[in-house]
C-alpha cells in the first residue's frame, strides 16, 4: 500500500508524477535529457546503466522499465539480464563496462569513485561528457529508484506492462507520461 | 521523501564527479545567505552566467 493518499491506477512513478506536477516536470526533463536526448552514450547504453543502477538499488519498477527501454533500444533482452548479473562478463563494449564500474561506485557512494576508475574509462573512449552523465544517471536513478520505494508505489509483477513502457519510452522519451490512463489495479495491490 | 531523495543524487554527484570542496566555512555562509534570500534558481544563474563570461574571455 502507497504510504499516502496517491492516485489509483498508476504504477511506481508515475503515481507521484500525477500527485505533484510541479516537481514532475523537471524530473521528467532531467530524465529525457540523460536518457533521451543525443550528445552522449548510446540512449540503449543509458538505459543499461540507469537499469544496472535500478538493480543494484533493489527497486523493481525502475530495474523493469528501463530494463525494457534498453531491449528495446539494443533489440536484445539477453543483454540487460547480464548486465545485471555480471556486467563484466556481458557482451558490451569495455568502455560500458568502465563506465559501469564507476556508475556502481556512485551508486554506493561518489567518493567511491577513484582517479584509476575514471582514466579506465578514459583510456577505452569515453568522454568527459560521457563521464559526467554518468554519474549523473547513477546518482539520478539513487533519486528515481527512492522516490518510487519511498512513497511505497503500486509497482505490478505482469512483465508485458513493462514491454509496452519500454517501447513507449524508447520511442518518446520522458517529457510525456508513458501511463496516461489509470490503469486496472488489483485489490490487494501492494 | 523527495527531499530526501533528491539529496542521495546531489550528493553522489557532487562527490562521485570529484568536484572541489572548500574548506572555508565563511564561503558556505555567505551562499547560504544568498540561497536562503534568492533562492537555488537565482543563485545559480549568478554564477553560470559568470562561468560563460570567464569561457569566453
Amino acid at each position: 500500500m502507497p504510504h499516502i493518499h496517491l492516485p489509483e491506477g498508476f504504477p511506481g512513478i508515475s503515481a507521484g508524477f500525477v500527485f505533484r506536477p510541479e516537481t514532475a516536470k523537471p524530473m521528467r526533463q532531467l530524465a529525457h535529457i540523460l536518457l533521451h536526448e543525443p550528445g552522449s552514450l548510446t540512449p540503449g547504453e543509458r538505459e543499461l546503466i540507469a537499469t544496472f543502477v535500478s538493480s543494484r538499488n533493489n527497486c523493481h519498477f525502475c530495474q523493469a522499465s528501463h530494463g525494457a527501454a534498453a531491449a528495446c533500444h539494443l533489440g536484445d533482452a539477453t543483454v540487460v539480464a547480464q548486465v545485471k548479473a555480471d556486467f563484466l562478463s556481458a557482451p558490451v563494449s569495455n568502455k560500458l563496462k568502465a563506465l559501469l564500474v564507476i556508475a556502481g561506485k556512485v551508486q554506493q557512494d561518489g567518493k567511491l569513485v577513484t582517479p584509476a576508475d575514471v582514466e579506465a574509462a578514459r583510456n577505452h573512449g569515453a568522454t568527459d561528457i560521457e563521464i559526467h552523465d554518468t554519474v549523473l544517471i547513477a546518482a539520478a536513478f539513487c533519486m528515481f529508484n527512492r522516490y518510487v520505494d519511498g512513497l511505497g508505489t503500486w509497482q505490478p509483477g505482469e512483465p508485458e506492462m513493462y514491454a509496452q513502457m519500454g517501447r513507449q519510452l524508447a520511442a518518446e522519451g520522458y517529457l510525456a507520461p508513458s501511463i496516461k490512463e489509470p490503469l486496472e489495479q488489483p485489490v490487494s495491490a501492494g | 521523501m523527495l527531499i530526501a531523495a533528491a539529496f542521495c543524487m546531489y550528493n553522489r554527484y557532487v562527490d562521485g564527479l570529484g568536484t572541489d570542496q572548500p574548506d572555508d566555512e565563511a564561503l558556505y555562509r555567505e551562499r547560504g545567505r544568498r540561497v536562503a534570500r534568492d533562492g537555488y534558481v537565482t543563485v545559480s544563474e549568478e554564477y553560470l552566467a559568470s562561468h560563460a563570461h570567464t569561457a569566453t574571455h
